[in-house]
């Protein structure tokens, strides 16, 4: 996956770059998520670290106080493990700027669905309904503060959301740190 | 079609006919920016020009293909009710017509308009019926002529009710001379005359001879096009070869249109007896052909007044000769054409005609107010995406009090022993009454956590529990009653379930648990908001989110004896919130004494219909709801719709006429609001689609097609019309096949079924799948055939119907095997039985007297019935219940109650029956007996009434034509007149079964082998007698598997007995036709059996051997194991001689035919794949049975 095939919209780094405080003082800021540049929330590079997770590097050295993570979390195949590396990286209540695609469907809000990008990479896409998202992110160790916006539809009932979380000392709660092997799980052969 | 004016146009069919092109017309020309036209027909017909008119039609009903004539006047009332008919144009049905005095009992009737086209001469058409029988409630006349209007005017309707609106033609387009293709290579050296008529008596064509004769004498090289049929087609041939005019008159079958033929032809001949206004003058005008006619009337108003064309003379062939031989000069025949097409432009255009037609509309509908129907929009919906799921948050109690004093301890104790560990109280006193409740509130006030708040004035429970809201701090809410317990876990499971309910759950919903005067457990159904429309689940110890009251909603304080928590839960509902049924038992429930709830319910107060109703919380919003909840129909699209396509799809699906569905497909978009529903899924491979469309469907139907769901529902009738299919069979079809199978109208039934692969869909009662044994499967390769042949092939009733559709694939081939079994219905409503359909209209718009007769019967109508003497063969005629010792015969039919023009008094009179002309009435004899009035013309859809001479006992009855069931016992004397039958037809649709899946079981007779033979999938060897029924051919649970050995049916656990006769059984046999016979039949044909069967009885001993049949090879059908409605019963016997099988449907025919041992094989489709038929095809002489045929023919 590239980054060019992979490039947000403006729009969500934008509105998330909009929930910045005017002084940050001396807090550290990761950007997570394709097109990490400080530009794209409003600050010099200086000011911002960059990661893209999609691009196999390790989480950067934190702790972080403020993270903006923008279309990540929906093209990670592993969106809790994301979420984990971002809560092992950022300090005990720091704050987290998320937005993530999201199936828009009220009645969908507890499901997720993993399915084919809709850029036709052949990637896959995680969707979860509002629901799952928050459930999702307050399981791995932080508390939901409020939405930017839950709102959006688009007419394949997708929208963008935008939450604003803190990060807890709360051990995450649903960590899938050792993905399934391909041959699948050993058989247990004593009848257990 | 807001703003439009809405226009039910009721047509008897669209045929060829001229008043049928007018109707043509009327759809392409009429205004469709001010008029909304729709259109019904209501007479058995193909209809084969009425997708000239479908595409300019709204919708398109052709109610004999859809439904019983019984049916159809309800659903014509629907039909207004729910389109908002303004106006109704009545074109030739009589059902139509009859209705007119219905339509006066509507709130507000629409204006009607009738077109008389034609004033037969006998009168015997519908000038004189409705205009002496329904003038008055006709608001304006459309007459197609002044001949016409005159003979209106005589019938006694005012002149301002009459406009003469000619039919017309249009000039410049369909019948421009520069637009036709000549028909055929005519000899252009000769006169080409156009003969465009039916060969009937009407149209005189033998007198066509006589001039085609004439002309030939006259030297005039010409031919004479004939293109028609008709009754007279034989004598009008054998005339032509008479006159040797083969060379000059030419016979063409009819055509759809004439107008290559006009091309072809340089001038128009009639000679017809009388017209109204001729469809061919016109158009033979507007392409410039001279017409040469009698100056009938109508055709005189047509031509000008000095076209030498008209012949006065109508039965002279001489002057038809006269004007046809002037027209042999070229320059004078294009003259008189060009002439006769520049007044058909100015004088008959279909324009002019459209525009006619259009000002009466509005004319008639002017100052008419026009109802918005449009529910008032609902709130903004609450979204509950807050709630966090890894807290407890403090709970609140509430708990509203009214003399329970001594429950109120027990109860809140049951509070403190909550398992969640956050929990606040908060009583409310409603001002209680009795001497306890002062001390408890007393004590309770001091409890930990408990709040008592006390009310000066008793106000209701809804108040007390609005007033402790106030108070409440809790971020979810537990209203109880104070005389109920909470189980220890309630809390905390409600409270895990609600924080990780959807965001639409704003409330978790208790089961109850009954105690004291009652003791049962009553499990809470899942959240459907179209149940609980009709019914209260959602009890008031409900664990509610407090969003839902900081958004401002309270209980409703009006309510004193009444379901305040229901009317909540639906209150809730129009904000969008829903309710969720708790996953265990939560609260205890005291029953004691007669509370509240049981209040409501003993003194019947209708609290929906009541109270609830006039909240309006859901007011014309019912079908929407169930749409969403619990559709009657899901079209499930196993086609992606492209973005592209998405858009046109869903306007269609907005289009619907009954909203009462959903769309289930992999689409782009939203459902309009307030229409059907929408239920996304995204495709996937064909099997992926498949399961996932049928999981996603809700309905009690389901319409599976292979194509984007754009072919059905483009037409906006469509779930109309399968829902009312359905409705019209009752239970008895369990599903429709639509194939595309050319050349007939959308939706109609077709006649023989055609490739399977043409079947592009198939809709089925989902409750039918209980038929199948192995559950819903199919082949996704070949989905909607698999489907079919699943269906059909476990003895479901599935009917064949054609949509069109383009499919670039075909759906239906034959299966692989790769079936997959698909998901079962989902919840298909309380018991299992699905809500009844909301059919628009349905019921809004009734007529009293409907309900005084169980079928529908014409205006003033009584019926004629029939009763015979229950021992004797007396018969007699009676309107009402039968005298004693008698019984109902038959319904001769429905006469009118009183005497009108156009109908003949009917009167039983000295052991007879006679119809008297109006001119009889009065000289009825005194001891007569007045019966009816039968009409006196032959009306379409009018049985005959005869006086007939019944050969049994030589008494005269009455009886009906073509059904009577008597009518082989009498000899037909005269018609006395016509009447409707009773019911009236068509009683029954006519549809082709599907046969798919099943192997027919043919029955077969060997006379020589004197023998019976029988075939699975084939005809057997011999006579065929019948098709007993069909067999699956696959096997699957609970079928038998059985074979055809040598023309024997044998199954898994039945063969035929093989046995050789004893002898004395073979010479009782041989000699019963004169021992056991009696006197049937004369001797010498007994002795003749006699010695057929000595013989066949030796026969039998030196052959049958007492092997029987085994099974070879794989088996040739499956019968079903178990009875089921619609399946037939097949038994089996042997002959105790010849050792001969009979299989029957009929056990009786057996012990009838003298055959033994009558065992049960198992049950068979009622379908007859191979020959079509069930029926006896002929009778079959079988000569060694007991009974029947047991006299040869030649005796």
């Amino acid at each position: 996956m590239t980054d060019a095939t992979r490039q947000p919209e403006a729009s969500p780094w934008e509105r998330l770059g909009a929930e910045l405080p005017n002084d940050h003082g001396e807090r550290r800021i990761l950007l997570v998520g394709p097109a990490r540049d400080g530009a794209a929330v409003g600050l010099g590079p200086d000011k911002t670290t960059g990661w893209d997770p999609a691009g196999g590097e390790s989480p950067p050295e934190g702790p972080f106080d403020l993270v903006l993570c923008a279309a990540a979390i929906q093209a990670d195949p592993h969106p809790a493990n994301l979420l984990l590396a971002l809560w092992e990286t950022m300090a005990v209540g720091g704050t987290l700027l998320l937005h993530s695609r999201v199936l828009s469907d009220p009645a969908q809000s507890t499901y997720a669905r993993f399915g084919a990008a809709r850029a036709g990479t052949g990637d896959t896409e995680w969707l979860p309904g509002r629901l799952a998202l928050r459930w999702t992110v307050e399981t791995n160790g932080f508390d939901v503060e409020r939405w930017l916006d839950a709102g959006s539809s688009d007419p394949r009932g997708e929208g963008e959301a935008y939450l604003v979380a803190t990060r807890t000392e709360r051990t995450p709660a649903l960590v899938l740190a050792t993905p399934i092997p391909v041959d699948g799980p050993s058989q247990k052969g004593d009848g257990s | 079609m807001s703003g439009r004016i809405p226009i039910l146009y009721l047509a008897p069919w669209i045929t060829h006919g001229g008043s049928d092109k007018n109707t043509i017309d009327w759809f392409r020309w009429i205004d469709r920016e001010r008029f909304a036209p729709y259109l019904i027909t209501t007479q058995p017909s193909a209809n084969p020009l009425i997708d000239q008119a479908a595409p300019f039609a709204e919708e398109v009903w052709v109610l004999p293909d859809l439904m019983p004539a019984e049916q159809m006047p309800s659903f014509i009332f629907d039909f207004i009710s729910s389109r908002r008919i303004e106006v109704i144009h009545v074109m030739n049905s009589r059902l139509g017509f009859d209705l007119l005095p219905d339509l006066t009992a509507l709130p507000e009737p629409p204006a009607v308009v009738v077109q008389l086209h034609v004033e037969e001469v006998d009168k015997s058409g519908y000038v004189r019926y409705v205009t002496t029988r329904y003038g008055n409630l006709v608001d304006r006349f459309s007459i197609s002529n002044e001949h016409v209007a005159e003979a209106v005017r005589g019938y006694g309707v005012p002149a301002e009710k009459i406009e003469v609106v000619y039919t017309g033609v249009d000039a410049e387009d369909e019948f421009s001379p520069d637009h036709g293709t000549p028909a055929e290579e005519l000899d252009r050296g000769r006169l080409q005359i156009l003969y465009g008529a039916r060969i009937t008596d009407q149209k005189d064509p033998l007198l066509m001879v006589d001039v085609a004769a004439g002309l030939r004498d006259r030297g005039v090289q010409f031919q004479i096009q004939v293109v028609g049929d008709g009754d007279l087609e034989d004598e009008v041939r054998a005339k032509i070869a008479k006159l040797r005019l083969d060379d000059e008159i030419v016979l063409h079958p009819p055509a759809p249109g004439l107008r290559d033929w006009y091309a072809a032809c340089d001038a128009l001949l009639l000679t017809s007896k009388f017209e109204g206004i001729p469809v061919v003058v016109f158009e033979a005008m507007a392409m410039g052909l001279p017409i040469v006619a009698p100056a009938l009337p109508g055709i005189r108003e047509m031509l000008p007044e000095a076209d030498d064309g008209l012949i006065e003379d109508r039965g002279s062939a001489d002057a038809y000769v006269e004007v046809l031989a002037g027209l042999a000069d070229q320059e004078r025949c294009q003259a008189v054409g060009a002439e006769l097409r520049e007044r058909a432009r100015s004088h008959f255009s279909v324009q002019e005609m459209a525009k006619l037609h259009g000002d009466i509309y509005l004319d008639l509908t002017a100052g008419r107010e026009r109802r918005d129907d449009r529910p008032e929009p609902l709130p903004e919906p609450l979204r509950f995406v807050d709630r966090a799921v890894l807290e407890q948050p403090l709970v609140s109690v509430l708990i509203p009090h009214y003399n329970q004093a001594r429950f109120l301890r027990e109860c809140l104790e049951s509070v403190r022993a909550q398992t969640y560990p956050n929990v606040e109280v908060v009583v409310v006193d409603d001002a209680s009454t009795e001497t306890d409740a002062a001390a408890m509130l007393d004590e309770i006030g001091g409890w930990d956590g408990v709040e008592v708040l006390r009310l000066a004035a008793n106000g209701g429970p809804s108040r007390a529990r609005n007033t402790g809201l106030e108070r409440c701090r809790g971020r979810y809410i537990l209203p109880v009653d104070s005389d109920n317990l909470l189980l220890p876990d309630a809390i905390a499971g409600l409270v895990t379930q609600l924080v990780s309910a959807g965001e639409e759950v704003g409330f978790i919903y208790p089961n109850l648990d009954f105690f004291g005067n009652r003791d049962e457990y009553h499990e809470a159904p899942p959240y459907n908001l179209y149940t609980l429309l009709h019914a209260n689940f959602c009890d008031t110890c409900s664990l509610i989110d407090r969003d839902v009251f900081d958004a401002g909603l309270r209980y409703h304080e009006g309510i004193h004896l009444g379901h305040e928590d229901w009317e909540f839960a639906l209150r809730l509902a129009t904000h969008g919130v829903r309710g969720e049924p708790a996953h265990g038992p939560t609260i205890r429930y005291r029953k004691w004494g007669f509370n509240r709830s049981d209040s409501v319910d003993h003194v019947g107060d209708d609290f929906a219909g009541g109270f609830l109703a006039e909240q309006k919380l859901f007011a014309g919003r019912e079908a929407e709801i169930k749409a969403r909840e619990m559709p009657a129909l899901s079209v499930v699209a196993l086609g992606r719709s492209e973005e592209s396509e998405s858009a046109a799809l869903l306007a269609a699906l907005a289009r619907q006429s009954c909203i009462d569905c959903e769309l289930v497909a992999d689409v782009v978009g939203t459902a309009a609001p307030g229409g059907p529903a929408l239920r996304r899924f995204p495709a996937g491979t064909p099997a992926e689609t498949l399961l996932r469309g049928l999981d996603t469907a809700r309905g009690s139907f389901v319409a599976l097609t292979a194509g984007t769901g754009a072919e059905l529902l483009e037409h906006p009738e469509f779930v109309e019309q399968v829902l009312r299919r359905f409705e019209a069979h009752g239970e008895s079809v369990d599903g429709i096949v639509l194939a595309d199978a050319a050349g007939n109208f959308d939706f109609c039934a077709i006649d023989e079924i055609p490739d399977p692969g043409a079947a592009h869909s198939v809709i089925w009662r989902r409750a039918s799948e209980s038929n199948l044994p192995f559950g819903l499967l199919a082949d996704p390769a070949t989905p909607i055939g698999s489907i079919v042949r699943l269906l059909a092939g476990a003895g479901c009733e599935v009917e064949w119907r054609h949509l069109s559709a383009a499919l670039s694939s075909p759906a239906a081939g034959p299966a692989d095997g790769s079936w997959i079994e698909l998901p079962a219905a989902a919840d298909l409503g309380v018991g299992g039985r699905p809500p009844a359909p909301l059919l628009p209209g349905a019921g809004e718009y009734t007529v009293p007297r409907w309900k005084l007769t169980p079928t529908w019967v014409a205006p003033l109508s009584t019926v004629a019935i029939r009763y015979r003497e229950r021992i004797g063969e007396r018969r007699l005629i009676s309107p009402g219940n039968p005298p004693q010792h008698f019984e109902l015969e038959h319904f001769v039919g429905g006469l009118r109650s009183t005497g009108v023009q156009g109908t003949k008094k009917l009167i039983s009179v000295d052991g007879t029956f006679k119809a008297l002309s109006r001119e009889e009435w009065r000289a009825v004899p005194a001891h007569a007996v007045e019966i009816g009035y039968l009409e006196e013309a032959p009306l379409p859809g009018l049985d005959s009434v005869a006086l007939a001479l019944h050969r049994g006992t030589g008494q005269h009855v009455l009886v009906s034509l073509p059904e009577d069931p008597i009518l082989h016992e009498v000899d037909v004397i005269e018609s006395l007149g016509f009447a409707d039958p009773f019911p009236l037809r068509p009683r029954n649709v006519e549809v082709q079964r599907s046969r798919l899946g099943l192997v027919g079981l043919v029955k077969a007779v060997d006379v020589a082998g004197r023998r019976h033979r029988y075939g699975i999938g084939e005809v057997p060897a011999g006579e065929v007698v019948l098709e007993l029924g069909a067999l699956a051919e696959t096997g699957l649970q609970g079928r038998i598997p059985a074979w055809i050995v040598d023309g024997f049916l044998i199954t898994d656990r039945y063969r035929p007995p093989r046995r050789k006769p004893a002898a004395y059984a073979a010479l009782r046999w041989s000699v019963e036709p004169m021992t056991g016979w009696g006197d049937l039949g004369p001797t010498s044909a007994r002795l003749k059996v006699i010695a057929s069967r000595s013989v066949q009885s030796a026969r039998s001993r030196r052959s049958l051997d007492g092997v029987s049949p085994g099974p070879q090879g794989d088996p040739d059908g499956w019968l079903f194991e178990s009875p089921r409605t619609g399946l037939l019963p097949l038994y089996a016997a042997h002959h105790p001689i010849n050792g001969d099988q009979l299989l029957t449907r009929d056990p009786g025919d057996a012990v009838h035919l003298g055959y033994l041992d009558t065992q049960l094989l198992g049950f068979m489709a009622p379908a007859a794949p191979l020959t079509d038929t069930l029926l006896d095809r002929h009778a079959t002489s079988i000569p060694w049975a007991r009974r029947s045929g047991h006299v040869p023919q030649t005796a």
